[in-house]
This record gives C-alpha cells, sequence and structure tokens, in this order.
C-alpha cells in the first residue's frame, strides 16, 4: 500500500517538475499561459513531493531497499512520464490538473499546494493507521 | 575551449561505447535475465515441485534422514526451503568415502526429488561476468575491462549533456536520428543511478582478480595466498577434528538454543561439523532481509550447546563490501523490488542497444549516398545487428532447448549452452554476410520476426511438452511459469510490431528511391 502510494506521489511529483518547465507546458492548450510563479510553484512542490515519497519509502523498509527502491521508481515512472507525454501531451497533463481544476474551476500557482495539503493528510493518515 | 572539450567527450562516449558495446549488451542482458535466475531453475525443472517450508516444518525428514545414516554421518550442512533461493530441503554431507554428496527432498514427506538435468537459470546468469567457453580469468578480466569502459562511457555521457535534467522528459518520437538520441538519453538518464551502482559494484566484485597486488603482498602468491587470505577475510568455520570422543547434542536441541540467540530471525541453513567429537561445533544462520545482515551466522559448541561466536553484519571495509554485493545482485530485493531490478536492467540493456543502433543511424545517410558506406560501416552494422537480435534469440532457443532435448541425453546441459550460441553464431553470420551484401534492411526484417517467432514457440512447447500451459498456470497460481510464458509472449509481440515497422519504413525507402531515381532515369532517356 505504501509503495503505491510513494509511485501516485512520485507520478505527481514529476508531472510537476515536467509542468514547471516553460519548453513543456507551453505547448499545452489547457495549461495557464505562462506564469513565472506558477512555473517556481510547481517546480517547488515537484520537489517537496519527491522528498516525501523518498522519505516514505525509506521508513517503510530502511535505508539501503529504500534507496533502492527509490531509484527503480524513479527510473520506471519517469520513463512513463517522458513516453505518455510524447504520446499524448493534454491528457498527461490533465492526470494533474484535472482534479483541481475540477475542485476549484481554474489551475493557478496555488493549485500546487492542493497536493501538498492531500498528500500531506494521506501520508499522515497512512503513518498514523498502518 | 569548454565546446572543444565537450566535444573531445562527445568523440570519446561514441568510440569507447561501440568498442565494447557487444560485450556490455551481452553481460547487461545476461545479467539482467539473471535476476530471475532461481525463477528460471524452477522454470526449467519443470517436474519437480518447489516448496516453502520453515526449518520446523523440515525437521521430522531431517531427523529421519539422520537416523537412517547413523553414527557415520561427520559432516552435513542444511539449506532450509525458506527463500526463492531454497526450493528445498537441501543437504550436503560427506559420505564414508568422504564424497561429496548433496540430496534434494521433499520437506513435509521426505521423498528424494530428482530435477532434470539443466543448465537453469543460474548458467545464464554466471554467463554476464563468466562469459562462455573460456577460462575464468580471461572472462573476468575481459569483463573487467568492459566495466571501465562502461564507466567512462557513462562519465563522458553525462559530461556531454548540458541539460541533464530536462533529459528525463525529451522523446521526439517519430524523427529520426533525434528519436533514436532521445530514446537513448531516456534510458540513460533515467535509470543513470543504476547504471553508476551497478557499474561501480560489478567492478568491485572483480576486485580481488584486477587488483591482487594488495592481497598478494600480505598473503603470498598463487592460489595458496588466495585461499589463505579468503579464509581469514570471509572467516569460514574450519575446525579440525580433535579425534576425542564426546557426545554432542540432539539437533532439537541445538535448534532450540539457535532460536533463542537467532531473536526471530528465521532459520535458513545450519552445519553441523565433527558430529561425536570433542571439537564438534553448530552453525546456524538467517537469510537476506536487508541491505546489511547478509551471512548473519551464530556459531555453537554442539556438545554443550554453548555460543561460541556471533557473527550480525561486518566490520565496515567488509561491510561496505556486503551491501555492495547486495545491491548488485539484489539479494535482499522482495518480489516488486526484483521486478525493478529487471526493468533498470533492461533499460540498460536497452540504453546499449539504441546507442548501437544510434552509431548506424548517424551514418546511414551518408552511407546511402556512398552506396551502401564503407566496409567497416557494413561490418559494424552486421555485429550491432546480430547482437541486438542474436542474443535474445539464443536465450529463447535455450529455454525451447530445455523442453526438446531428451532427458536421457548425456551432457544435456551442455547442449542446452550450446543451443544458445549456435542460434546467436547463425545470427551471426547471416547477419554479418546481409550487411556486407548491402542487404542490411531484409535482415532488420527477417531477424527480427525469426526472433519474435521464436519467443512465441517457448509458451507453445512448453504447453506441450509439461503440464504447464499458461491456462492452467494462471489456474493454479504458479507464477513463475505464468511469468515466463507472459515475458516471452511480450517480447514476440514487441519483436512483431518492430518487425512490422521496420518492413515499412525500409519499404518507404526503396519506394522513395525508386521515385526519386524515376524521373532521372526518364530524363536520362529524354535527353
Amino acid at each position: 500500500m505504501i509503495i503505491l502510494l510513494s509511485m501516485l506521489i512520485m507520478f505527481h511529483a514529476l508531472l510537476f517538475l515536467l509542468l514547471a518547465m516553460p519548453k513543456y507546458n507551453k505547448q499545452i492548450s489547457v495549461f495557464p499561459k505562462r506564469d513565472k510563479k506558477l512555473e517556481s510553484n510547481f517546480r517547488h512542490v515537484g520537489y517537496v513531493l519527491l522528498v516525501i515519497c523518498i522519505a516514505l519509502l525509506i521508513v517503510d523498509n530502511g535505508v539501503g531497499v529504500g534507496i533502492a527502491l527509490v531509484c527503480g521508481l524513479l527510473t520506471f515512472l519517469g520513463s512513463l512520464v517522458s513516453v505518455m507525454f510524447t504520446f499524448n501531451q493534454t491528457n498527461t497533463a490533465a492526470s494533474l490538473i484535472w482534479l483541481p481544476k475540477k475542485i476549484f474551476g481554474v489551475i493557478s500557482s496555488s493549485s500546487a499546494y492542493f497536493y501538498l495539503v492531500g498528500y500531506g493528510v494521506l501520508v499522515t493518515s497512512f503513518t498514523l493507521f498502518f | 575551449m569548454k565546446s572543444a572539450f565537450r566535444q573531445s567527450m562527445a568523440w570519446l562516449h561514441t568510440w569507447v561505447g561501440l568498442l565494447l558495446s557487444w560485450v556490455l549488451f551481452f553481460i547487461f542482458l545476461t545479467g539482467t535475465v539473471g535476476y530471475f535466475d532461481d525463477e528460471l531453475d524452477d522454470w526449467m525443472t519443470p517436474q519437480t515441485p518447489t516448496f516453502s517450508a520453515t526449518a520446523d516444518d523440515s525437521l521430522p525428514v531431517l531427523e529421519q534422514f539422520l537416523a537412517t545414516k547413523g553414527a557415520d554421518l561427520k559432516n552435513y550442512s542444511v539449506s532450509f526451503p525458506v527463500d526463492r533461493t531454497q526450493p528445498f530441503l537441501t543437504i550436503s554431507y560427506r559420505d564414508a568415502d568422504s564424497k561429496r554428496q548433496r540430496i534434494k527432498l521433499n520437506p513435509y514427506t521426505g521423498e528424494e526429488l530428482t530435477p532434470r538435468a539443466t543448465a537453469g537459470g543460474q548458467t545464464l546468469y554466471r554467463m554476464h561476468y563468466r562469459l562462455r567457453y573460456m577460462p575464468t580469468k580471461i572472462a573476468y578480466y575481459i569483463v573487467g575491462v568492459a566495466t571501465m569502459f562502461m564507466f567512462l562511457a557513462l562519465i563522458t555521457g553525462v559530461v556531454i549533456h548540458k541539460k541533464i535534467f530536462k533529459e528525463f522528459f525529451t522523446f521526439r518520437r517519430g524523427k529520426k536520428p533525434t528519436a533514436w538520441l532521445d530514446g537513448h538519453n531516456l534510458m540513460s538518464v533515467m535509470s543513470l543511478p543504476f547504471h553508476f551502482m551497478i557499474t561501480f559494484t560489478g567492478f568491485l566484485l572483480l576486485l580481488y582478480t584486477l587488483m591482487p597486488l594488495i592481497m598478494n603482498a600480505h598473503y603470498g602468491e598463487g592460489k595458496e595466498g588466495r585461499d589463505a587470505f579468503f579464509k581469514e577475510y570471509f572467516s569460514r568455520t574450519n575446525v579440525k577434528a580433535s579425534g576425542i570422543h564426546e557426545p554432542s547434542l540432539e539437533l532439537k536441541t541445538l535448534l532450540e538454543r539457535a532460536d533463542a540467540e537467532m531473536a526471530g530471525k528465521p532459520l535458513a541453513w545450519l552445519s553441523v561439523a565433527n558430529v561425536g567429537d570433542k571439537n564438534s561445533i553448530f552453525e546456524a544462520g538467517s537469510i537476506h532481509k536487508n541491505l546489511s545482515d547478509s551471512r548473519d551466522k551464530w556459531v555453537f559448541d554442539a556438545n554443550n550447546g554453548e555460543l561460541i561466536k556471533v557473527q550480525i553484519g561486518h566490520e565496515s571495509s567488509k561491510s561496505f563490501y556486503y551491501v555492495l554485493r547486495s545491491l548488485h545482485e539484489g539479494l535482499f530485493a522482495s518480489t516488486p523490488l526484483r521486478w525493478l531490478y529487471f526493468l533498470t536492467g533492461l533499460l540498460g540493456t536497452g540504453m546499449i542497444a539504441s546507442g548501437m543502433v544510434l552509431w548506424t543511424v548517424k551514418r546511414r545517410t551518408k552511407a546511402i549516398k556512398s552506396g551502401g558506406g564503407s566496409f567497416g560501416y557494413r561490418f559494424t552494422e552486421g555485429l550491432n545487428l546480430a547482437c541486438l537480435l542474436g542474443l535474445p534469440a539464443g536465450i529463447a532457443m535455450y529455454l525451447i532447448a530445455n523442453r526438446v532435448l531428451p532427458l536421457e541425453l548425456s551432457e544435456r546441459t551442455l547442449w542446452e549452452v550450446n543451443s544458445l550460441f549456435i542460434t546467436f553464431s547463425a545470427f551471426i553470420l547471416v547477419a554479418v554476410a546481409k550487411a556486407i551484401a548491402k542487404k542490411a534492411d531484409s535482415a532488420w526484417v527477417s531477424l527480427t520476426f525469426l526472433t519474435g517467432f521464436l519467443y512465441v514457440l517457448v509458451p507453445i512447447v512448453n504447453a506441450i511438452t509439461t503440464e504447464h500451459n499458461l491456462l492452467l498456470s494462471v489456474l493454479n497460481q504458479n507464477w513463475v511459469f505464468v511469468g515466463v510464458d507472459a515475458v516471452c509472449i511480450t517480447v514476440a509481440m514487441a519483436c512483431f510490431v518492430l518487425g512490422n515497422y521496420l518492413n515499412k519504413i525500409f519499404n518507404v525507402k526503396v519506394n522513395q528511391q525508386e521515385h526519386s531515381a524515376g524521373p532521372d532515369f526518364k530524363r536520362g532517356h529524354a535527353s
């Protein structure tokens, strides 16, 4: 269960990092216009989520196995994101921006915090109850 | 200055990568398959069931075996089926003639198991560092040099990328040769930590062969010095019998002692030496659960149960060696992590393969313009093609040979391995000959389809010759057989899709060439 949650966090973290790059986000029609604050927020939240995910895997599996899992998952999910983005940029981006857009009606620079809070609550619940 | 430096690094990367890419591809692919060596062993012995039983479950059978051997049995060791690496209750001992014997038993009934003779997954795994048909030491040197080249290729590869993080997400499909370059970058950058780890740790495993001088200086040269070093460094227990009789404790009592000391760690193996002698010792060991607890063992006096020595973890240098070794071999990995190892290994293999193809693709346009390219270009393309398709085809043939070779064939094990290399050699001959004859395009297509066909054959031949067809395996939840069949079908489908794609693009090229040649021809006539 922890691995599945970590995979989801890592997937979204990589998408945040991807969409924080103007080279990629400017090609997506559903993405808001280029905004430096939005890009910076996406990048920072991407890094924070990545750190949360690494910490989660290391706490759950120990340092050695945790690091091995991080390397393996990063390889797998990074390749997945890259290939998915090549085939369908809009849908790949939608897997990140669909939910906040549905809830708040718009994607803004603070949308990234929605994931940060959401995953924070999920990780805390998992740590407490499992 | 910077640009010149980067250019020289790019040159080094290209040629260092190409020169040993064939050996590296072999090492990476066989090593990657080797992550499932034990599962392949199970698949290649289909009549023999595998078991999972604790030491307590196996104890009645073990005691029965010891009772039948009586007082003659002075030294023996037992491995319990508690892990994927150990599917049977295995007992090793020396018989009355001091010959080493090894039997495999059903841990519940005591029935002796005789798996079919097979090279198994272990041979495939060992091939990645011992290669084949050559002395081990020479193989170690070749693999060592290839590892150093790999290191150089990785470092120069990192140097030549200005924006390494962006390479994570850059994959421009359908734009040749950028698609090949992006694919190469993607596979390299994404699994870069794995590549560095696997190369460095692989190099470290060959340390005693590649850098023996310090060991030789302290322990002397030759086999004697080497043995003395290994005996001391790896603290192998070796106590000689005193010749003075003293009764040893019952095995059950010794196991209870071990259980009390091991603090809940599962008992994976035990060994008893000099039974009934004053110097009788009993050792118990646990399994690899994480990176640092490999080779944990507890040594007792077998006559009074007194704990003599505990070895949990190692001192720093040895611990460093074991952690890196565990990382390389993935001994601690659970099934999901093993699949991740397999996947990253495949990406490493793909990185080498795409690098080989990229070398050809970059020079292809120039070669076509000059009427097929130089002999060197054609020969290299042939070798690349042979290696990329020949080795996977050889592995498929290796699996097929396991099923179709007669069980009573003498040297059956050897012929399984031979079948791999005969197929590989045939691919080399065809591919190089066709590439030299400027028919590399057709060789790419036909050999890709042939490789796909061989992989389709694996589950079919398996279903015909054993009782483990895919459907039954799914119903019986025999995931090893399901896994092998599923992987073979996936590889076959990938080969067919690739063959079809290659066929299409090569046909388009031929049509374009004919189309562009047409008007020239007509113009020639018109003029």
